[in-house]
């Protein structure tokens, strides 16, 4: 009798292989991860505005907003620099920090992304060479009252005013607040420390 | 200019790139004709502290006006400490324009935003005052 060798069982094609690596599944769109903001831009920190049309500001950045953004303002009595939204990319942010005052902290508290829309330019800022539908822009502007803004604009002036006890000291801090951010020739921007 | 200063034993020297970038060194001896085995010191500590003996370039040192006379070639390490110590070299390297400069130097790569602009400031009031004093003795 012919020995029957044992014929290995053909090898059945399965229906399905699972990966080698589990694949994460993707953020559901209503699930962002969360903006983790720089380590060094906390509330009350001067921050230089790299972008915009008020490049080179040195403003106070206030919060994050939900969306991820900075919530930044001039003051804007000393910098023109509104109450805006700036993605933290187009900061850069400085060693010297801001005590803000508790009216400040209370007032921004209840701001979010939401409050700021988009708002046409007013024509008086236009400049009366410029036709209208040459220039169309937009800019975001916060929904909120003027005696508010005006109250925040104040608190930060009062909390940059009382960050240091030497009075000259703070002078300088609302001076240099004011003044634009500029590099001379021999300066690199890859060796100044901020 | 002052003086020559020559390479000898017991030069101290300013080293400013390399291995012991921003270190004082005594030269011990000259081992060939591109470096020399010194004393590395440690400057900035209280207590004079020599780091240890090792070939330094000549490229990577300047040479100070300071100079150890006493100090033998390939003595030992404790001796140059002992002298260092009882000449106050230290000291009277730090009261040098060179020393000066350099900390200047260093200080001012390490300033704030906030300190860069105070700099600015003052020397823009410098300005202001010295083009007023000079309108007032153009009138004169």
């Amino acid at each position: 009798m012919v020995s029957k060798s044992k014929t290995p069982k053909a090898a059945v094609a399965k229906a399905y292989y699972p990966p080698a690596e589990r694949v994460k599944a993707h953020p559901k769109r209503g699930e962002q991860p969360h903006i983790i903001l720089k380590k060094s831009l906390t509330p009350g920190t001067i921050v230089v505005l790299l972008c915009g049309r008020e490049r080179g500001r040195r403003c106070i950045f206030l919060k994050q907003l939900d969306s991820g953004h900075a919530l930044v303002c001039g003051p804007k009595s000393l910098n023109r620099v509104p109450l805006m939204p700036i993605y933290q990319t187009y900061l850069n942010s400085t060693s010297t920090k801001i005590q803000l005052n508790d009216s400040v902290k209370n007032a921004i508290a209840d701001i979010n992304f939401s409050t700021f829309k988009k708002v046409p330019i007013p024509k008086d800022e236009k400049s009366e060479f410029l036709s209208e539908t040459k220039h169309k822009k937009k800019r975001m502007s916060p929904n909120i009252d003027a005696d508010l803004l005006s109250k925040i604009d104040e608190g930060l002036v009062a909390s940059a005013k009382s960050t240091f006890k030497d009075q000259t000291e703070s002078e300088l801090l609302v001076k240099y607040l004011k003044t634009k951010f500029s590099l001379h020739g021999d300066q690199y921007p890859h060796l100044l420390k901020f | 200019m002052s003086e020559k200063v020559y390479v000898e034993t017991g030069r101290v020297a300013y080293v400013d790139h390399g291995k012991y970038a921003d270190k004082l060194c005594v030269i011990v001896n000259v081992i060939d004709q591109n470096k020399a085995l010194c004393d590395i010191v440690d400057a900035y500590s209280k207590v004079v502290k020599i780091v240890g003996r090792r070939p330094v370039g000549f490229k990577t040192m300047h040479l100070t006006k300071f100079r150890i006379s006493k100090l033998l070639h390939n003595s030992h390490s404790n001796y140059t400490k002992k002298l260092l110590h009882d000449g106050g070299i230290i000291k009277r390297w730090m009261q040098t324009k060179y020393f000066k400069s350099l900390d200047r130097k260093k200080t001012r790569a390490n300033l704030n935003d906030f300190e860069r602009f105070k700099v600015e400031y003052a020397k823009k009031q410098r300005s202001i005052l010295i083009s007023k004093k000079l309108k007032a003795m153009k009138k004169a």
